[in-house]
């Protein structure tokens, strides 16, 4: 700490030295020649300079043996120009923006393609534009490799998870680390922030990128950068404004009709309770008593008899009844510009998006500003903060009727869904979800925050100085109202306290002090060196409430003081705390070679003493071989191969996970009471990530062709994994370091302008990524095999992570229309037993390639992309389906239609077995429902019209741009039934709730959606 | 500019100089270990929170499991149509280690807790004894009742816990043979020790020794919702029965009745069950309205649709409860659900006031020890006269105008058993009771409406020798701890 102070006064020091001779001139646009007003002109090596003038005009006295200008300005490209005797000279500068593209954001720093030597995938913002989803991290699908993205579910503002070159933990977090504007994000802030503010984003995917990031680095680091101002520019004025729908995404399978499942119950000799009333009807004398005397008395009817009273029976559409066609707008204003020194951007934002049920919408509104303001040349200062207050109606995340997303696949279609009194229908589930969508209401608000405050000095042209307080916060509070009477509170609520409401909530602020010192050397314009340091101190403090009270005398009230008793009175709290020192150096010759290193320590609260530091490196070298005079190629174009290897850090595995701890929040007699909580182990340590990868990049043809073709090998060590003990400990599970993971892949990725006619405004581009990833399990403590999740998965060495663990189905026995199982030995055996299960080879959860391919025409205004998903080589346990096809187990529930082609006599094949009217069935899991995960998905096809510019001169716009857009509008699944993008299960699925993909579980469904909007630019 | 150049750095490094120093951070809701047996009162919150384990978690010990299970698992009970189906799995007998109780994790988390405090008690009583007299004992008398009694608790939990397991991974005591298994006995907090299963006997031999030990330790009156010795004389009586130990069980059956005579009167006993009145209760584990623990919730849940049961009683049984049988009203209420009636459980339907099935569950009443001590004396030859009285006694506060029984010899002692089933149906008693017997589960004919009509779609019989009597051990054990063996058959 002392020496680091020492360096930066040195440094300092060395800025201020004076000198002698005159020279003058003017600094202008390149492309509107416009006068740059407050742009720095300082001789080279020096500080002697000046600041342009109204006119954009300097002069000054040059210090002896100056030879070169340094000009800067911001929101412009750095220029040197030699002074070569003259006394006059007039400068041009290129705003920085039209050179973007060749920018690419790295970890507390940028770079150039030329010069980066890890892995790093940038995308535009402008492919995060308009596109209809509540959070940014859906947005990502697709748009380059090594990116895995799977929406968790549909609910609106849901998040995804990522993850960047496989699966690299199992117990510790495996979603990388979110940066947005220079601020590690704490949590999940992704709904919050409007995508259409985002101006580049970069994913940073190896060691050489992320290892800067230390012990958050090892799952990928995806830094977010927002739009910023142009200083010099007049104010640019957008309006935007989309609304469209969603639906559900239709299923490639049916459920039995009416009369199908009234047959099936009928032929298996199970009489449901609306039929048994009807044949009461019907018959009524002799009186029926029994639900046996009517089904006796219903088999001796003649078939046109027993048609007329299945006719009687309603025929509900539940999908219709329990779903809807969801409303959709957004509509935002933003202005971008500035001044000489000034330059802002500001937007504000309403997102609204119903969900595919009654009792689930989405709102957002949020602004941004982003202002940065030079009082002096060598002198910045600025801030970026976003502030978004998110609403959600949400319905009950059940793994039961109490969602309607389990009930639309529970409720029979001869259940009405209002009995004939006008009372609702319990149904044969007891529940009535219409009812509860009314009566149990659930919403949250969100009020997050995201802001960085920053100075920035440049005592001498080389050096940089910046000073930074970043700050983010999220409060959360929910509310969920038992209303009184409600049918839910009749079963769970207390008959002498009617009703019951829940106030819960936290508030989690992280904020973020970094200091860093950047050194740019140019020497003959051949040697380039950048040199980076930097301390960092993170602080994060969290605090959660939960109220709970009943009683309520009308529904009509809602706060805990009009209930008559408490109930639940709880919070809790913990913080954590990350101190880190980094550095970095780079250096390239000629933007042919280029060779970097970084070294970051951090010190964790989340560790023991002994074990708290943890110390990340990471080396790199790239070589351009087309600069190399033996190609012969022109100076744009690249070809680069690049390696690259470090190591990285995993610290998400909670906050106090070494200790041995008693818990004192529980009571016995509502007195209090103790008992040991967590197992703790005190040898806990990090879990580290070491990998390399190689690559070669391309860009030829004036960038008409470009891409790249990647290798990589990541491996994690001292895996951090709950381990399961003995039960006899008193525990279930321990945290250990248990093993190693490794995740070997290939990244592929073509760009072609395959038509490209400038002077007809005439292109077509096609583009294609392509990511293979094969995870293993290379190391188990002991070599020992470990349960995994839910009992059908293990880790086992040399196989994925959470491969699956289960029985093998050996089909329905044509002699007996029994189930039929193969042992361990591959005897078919028919009886069940968990103890014959296997590892399946090859099949887990985690898909082994995905990717996208899209294509763009654009001709005159019109353009027309589309871009389409696949994603493969997983496989599933579709449990919705097993929960469809029960073989009688769920016979009083709605089944698929496929579950009427059961056995019906010996010899028949390809069949399920022989139905058992409320059997074990669903309980002898197997590999029956193990199921493909491969998939195309149309992701998006967006067809847009630009007005052109001489029609819109006299209505004093500058640009207006129509689109249509369609989301999730094809899927093409071959094996699996029902929607094959499976995220995660409902919040009771155990593993399907914790590992997306695992199993499907009645998870709110994803959704098609179809949008058109206006983008009106002043 | 270099005065603002060089203030600014002041203050950017200034603001991260103590930054190191944070990084030691401890929960704000826990005690490292070490820190939780230091008073006397950390050991009565540590007692407090074995009973606590009992309970709550995921409710499937103590707070739920323990009243249903073995009722589900025998022929008391019958699925109702009109429920939501759940329990099949033990009704049907169709369990299999990756579906199995999950008594095994809650009872030895229970064990785990006794056995930390017992770790503790010497250390503690040798550093307390140098402070004395200090604000919570005068004396080294009141120091060695208070340890005693601590000791006598968490020895008398310890055994109960094995005993609960015992008797659902472990044949009966009389019909095991020497190699048969019961479970294994944890007396450390060693978490590396992977202990194997004792057998059968050498089970019930140390949760003998355990009860005894307690017996001698705990103290007369810790209330009805902790252990007493009275309630460790009765569980000592049900341990000696299940031994077959006739005179032990006489014995130790004697030693409760003596210091607590009361089975519950006929006006008392409905209250009971209403947690209106403890007559006749021995140990209760207390569940309150903010535990939220719904006991019977697995039973029934209760609406103004009325009552839906998962689970209603057997016609069969109903048809054995007389009219002037005060356990008929306390244990039953007959109304329609949907439009049919059944015969709902409504033991556990909860108090009088608060929360639906919420109600403290009963682990031993004076009413089991009297029907022990029947038993004992019914078997063990020439005492029927006392087998009568005790049989006599327990049945004139059951039904209303009782007139003394006469029986003798095996109608005696089927009328005892008679009266057990009766008394303690869906108290968690009867498939271990038919395990202990060497009895078949025999399940009647009769549906599951209020007349004996209507739905039974469920397995009927489980024979005597049956492997399905031993329920399977968690997979996750047979994994974990390669000392452990499966039950066979699974």
């Amino acid at each position: 700490m002392k020496k680091f102070s020492l360096i930066i006064a040195a440094l300092i020091a060395m800025v201020f030295t004076v000198s002698a001779q005159q020279i003058k001139g003017t600094v202008k646009d390149n492309l509107d020649g416009t006068p740059l007003v407050g742009a720095s002109v300082v001789a080279k090596g020096t500080t002697t300079g000046s600041v342009t003038d109204a006119n954009g005009a300097f002069e000054f006295t040059l210090p002896n043996g100056a030879t070169t200008l340094v000009v800067s300005f911001v929101g412009y490209v750095n220029k040197e120009v030699a002074i070569n005797g003259q006394s006059t000279l007039d400068v041009t500068m290129e705003s920085d923006a039209n050179v973007l593209g060749d920018v690419i954001v790295v970890g507390y720093g940028t770079s150039v393609k030329t010069r980066t030597v890890g892995s790093v995938s940038t995308i535009s913002g402008k492919n995060l534009d308009q596109i209809p989803f509540g959070s940014l991290d859906n947005m990502l699908q697709g748009q380059t490799t090594g990116v895995q993205v799977t929406g968790l579910n549909g609910r609106p503002g849901q998040r995804a998870f990522i993850r960047v070159r496989g699966t690299g933990s199992i117990t510790a977090g495996r979603d990388p680390l979110y940066v947005v504007d220079g601020i590690p994000l704490s949590g999940d802030f992704y709904s919050l922030i409007n995508a259409n503010d985002i101006d580049n984003i970069s994913v940073l995917k190896d060691a050489a990128s992320a290892s800067i990031y230390g012990s958050r680095g090892s799952n990928g680091v995806v830094l977010v950068t927002t739009k910023k101002g142009n200083k010099k520019r007049q104010p640019e004025l957008q309006f935007r404004y989309q609304r469209g729908i969603k639906r559900i995404t239709p299923y490639n399978f049916d459920l039995m009709n009416q009369s199908d499942k009234l047959k099936y119950e009928y032929d298996l000799g199970f009489l449901n309770r609306p039929l048994e009333d009807s044949i009461k009807v019907a018959y009524p004398t002799p009186a029926i008593t029994t639900n046996a005397a009517a089904l006796a008395k219903f088999k001796t009817l003649s078939d046109g008899e027993r048609d007329k009273v299945w006719n009687s029976l309603s025929n509900t559409d539940w999908l219709k009844t329990l779903t809807r066609q969801a409303n959709l707008s957004s509509y935002e204003l933003n202005i971008r510009g500035g001044s000489d020194n000034f330059g802002y951007y500001f937007s504000l934002n309403n997102y609204d998006e119903e969900g595919i049920s009654q009792g689930s919408t989405f709102n957002r509104k949020s602004a941004l500003i982003n202002v940065q303001y030079s009082p002096i040349s060598w002198f910045t200062l600025g801030n970026m903060t976003n502030i978004s207050v998110a609403k959600n109606d949400q319905l009950r995340d059940r793994n039961n009727v109490q969602s309607p997303f389990r009930a639309l696949f529970s409720y029979n279609s001869y259940e009405p869904e209002k009995l004939a009194n006008g009372d609702w229908n319990l149904t044969h589930q007891g529940f009535s979800i219409s009812e509860a969508i009314l009566n149990n209401v659930e919403n949250d608000i969100t009020i997050g925050g995201v802001s960085n405050i920053y100075g920035e000095i440049k005592p001498m042209a080389d050096l940089k100085i910046r000073s930074s307080l970043g700050i983010n916060f999220r409060d959360f509070q929910r509310e969920y109202y038992l209303k009184p009477g409600s049918i839910l509170d009749q079963f769970v609520g207390d008959p002498a306290a009617p009703g019951s409401k829940t106030d819960n909530g936290n508030r989690e602020v992280n904020y973020v002090l970094s200091n860093t010192i950047n050194y740019t050397k140019e020497l003959n314009k051949n040697h380039r060196i950048d040199l980076l340091g930097g301390v960092e101190y993170t602080e994060n403090n969290f605090k959660s409430y939960s109220l709970q009270s009943k009683g309520y005398p009308t529904d009509k009230v809602t706060t805990q003081n009009n209930g008559a008793a408490a109930v639940v009175t709880t919070s809790n709290r913990f913080d954590w705390a990350l101190f880190s020192l980094l550095g970095r150096a780079s250096y390239s010759y000629l933007d042919k070679y280029a060779v970097e290193a970084s070294l970051r320590n951090d010190g964790s609260s989340r560790f023991g003493s002994q074990n708290r530091q943890g110390t990340f490196w990471s080396v790199g070298a790239g070589w351009n071989i087309a600069r190399e005079k033996f190609m012969g190629m022109s100076q744009e174009s690249i070809l680069k191969i690049r390696a690259a290897a470090g190591t990285s850090g995993n610290f998400e595995i909670g906050n106090y996970p070494w200790q041995d701890l008693y818990a004192l929040n529980i009571s016995y007699g509502d007195r209090t009471a103790s008992a040991p909580s967590q197992l703790g182990n005190r040898e806990l340590t990090w879990e580290k990530n070491f990998n390399w990868s190689t690559g070669i990049e391309y860009e030829f043809f004036k960038s008409r062709l470009k891409g790249y073709v990647e290798f990589y090998n990541k491996k994690t060590f001292d895996l951090i994994f709950t381990t399961p003990v003995s039960q006899t400990t008193g525990f279930a599970t321990v945290l250990k370091n248990i093993g190693d993971i490794q995740n070997q892949g290939v990244e592929v990725s073509v760009n072609y302008d395959l038509i490209s006619v400038p002077s007809k405004k005439l292109k077509l581009n096609v583009g294609l990524n392509y990511t293979f990833n094969a995870n293993k399990v290379t190391k188990l403590f002991n070599g020992k095999e470990v349960d995994g999740l839910g009992g059908i998965t293990r880790l086992k060495e040399g196989f994925p992570v959470y491969n699956y663990y289960m029985p093998r189905w050996a089909g329905t026995d044509p002699d007996d229309g029994g189930h039929r199982w193969l042992d361990t030995l591959g005897n078919v055996v028919k009886t069940y037993s968990a103890g014959n299960s296997v590892i399946l080879d090859g099949k887990s959860p985690d898909p082994t390639y995905y990717g996208n391919f899209r294509t763009t025409l654009e001709y005159q205004g019109f353009s027309i992309s589309a871009n389409l998903y696949y994603s493969g080589g997983n496989y599933i346990q579709n449990s919705i389906w097993s929960t469809l096809n029960s073989d009688g187990a769920n016979a009083r529930s709605a089944q698929a239609a496929d579950a009427l082609n059961y056995w019906k006599q010996k010899g028949d094949v390809n069949v399920s077995p022989k139905p058992i009217l409320n059997g074990g069935q669903t309980n002898w899991t197997s590999d029956r429902f193990l199921q493909k995960g491969d998939f195309l998905r149309l992701r998006n096809v967006t067809v847009a019209y630009e007005i052109p510019e001489r029609a819109l001169k006299s209505l004093k716009m500058k640009s207006v741009r129509v689109y249509f857009q369609g989301q999730n509008i094809w899927t093409w699944a071959k094996d699996y039934k029902g929607d094959p993008e499976v995220g995660l299960g409902s919040g009771e699925g155990g593993a399907a709730a914790t590992y997306g993909g695992i199993q499907s579980l009645f998870s709110y469904p994803q959704t098609l959606g179809f949008t058109g909007g206006i983008d009106v630019t002043f | 500019m270099k005065k603002l150049a060089i203030s600014f750095f002041i203050v950017s490094l200034l603001s991260l100089n103590s930054c190191g120093d944070k990084l030691e951070l401890n929960p704000y809701n826990a005690l490292e270990t070490t820190q939780a047996f230091e008073t006397g009162s950390d050991f009565t919150n540590a007692i407090r929170g074995t009973y606590a384990g009992m309970v709550l978690g995921n409710a499937s010990y103590y707070g739920g499991d323990y009243i249903l299970t073995p009722d589900v698992l025998a022929d008391n009970v019958l699925s109702c149509g009109a429920g939501r189906l759940t329990g099949l799995t033990y009704h049907n007998w169709i369990y299999t280690a990756n579906a199995t109780t999950s008594i095994f994790n809650e009872g030895y988390r229970l064990i785990r807790r006794t056995n930390a405090i017992l770790e503790n008690l010497d250390r503690f009583v040798k550093n307390t004894e140098g402070t004395i007299p200090n604000t919570l004992f005068r004396n080294t008398t009141e120091l060695n009742a208070f340890a005693n009694n601590v000791k006598g608790e968490a020895l008398a939990i310890r055994a109960l816990a094995h005993f609960d397991m015992v008797r659902y991974f472990g044949k009966g005591f009389s019909s095991a043979a020497d190699s048969d298994l019961g479970v294994p006995y944890v007396t450390s907090t060693d978490a590396t020790a992977l202990p194997a299963r004792e057998t059968v006997k050498a089970t019930y031999d140390k949760i003998l020794v355990d009860f005894v030990e307690a017996e001698k330790f705990i103290a007369v009156s810790n209330g009805v919702g902790r252990l007493n010795k009275v309630a460790v004389q009765g569980l000592l009586s049900r341990a000696y029965l299940y031994r077959g130990e006739w005179q032990n069980c006489i014995d130790a059956s004697t030693r409760c009745l003596t210091a607590s005579a009361s089975v519950g009167t006929i006006a008392n006993f409905p209250n009971v069950w209403k947690d209106a009145s403890n007559d006749g209760v021995l140990f209760k584990v207390t569940i309150t309205e903010k535990d939220n623990v719904s006991v019977g919730v697995n039973y029934s849940q209760t609406s103004t649709a009325g009552t839906r049961s998962e689970f209603v009683v057997d016609y069969d049984l109903y048809q054995k409860y007389k009219t002037e049988d005060v356990r008929k009203g306390a244990y039953f209420v007959t109304t329609a659900f949907s439009g049919t009636t059944y015969n709902h459980i409504s033991k556990n339907f909860g108090r009088a006031t608060g929360r639906a099935n919420v109600v403290d569950v009963k682990v031993i009443r004076n009413a089991e020890v009297l029907l022990n001590r029947a038993e004992a004396y019914a078997r063990i030859g020439g005492k029927d006269t006392e087998a009568l009285a005790d049989a006599n006694n327990l049945r004139k506060n059951r039904y209303t105008g009782y007139v003394n029984g006469t029986e003798s010899g095996s109608t005696l002692l089927n009328a005892i058993l008679l009266e057990r089933r009766l008394e303690l149906a869906f108290e968690g008693h009867r498939f271990f009771d038919l395990k202990r017997l060497g009895l078949g589960v025999s399940r009647s004919n009769f549906g599951d409406k209020s007349d004996g009509t209507g739905a039974n779609n469920i397995a009927k019989t489980l024979d005597a020798g049956s492997f399905k009597f031993q329920l399977p051990l968690p997979q996750q054990e047979i994994n974990t701890n390669s000392n452990v063996k499966q039950n066979p058959n699974y």
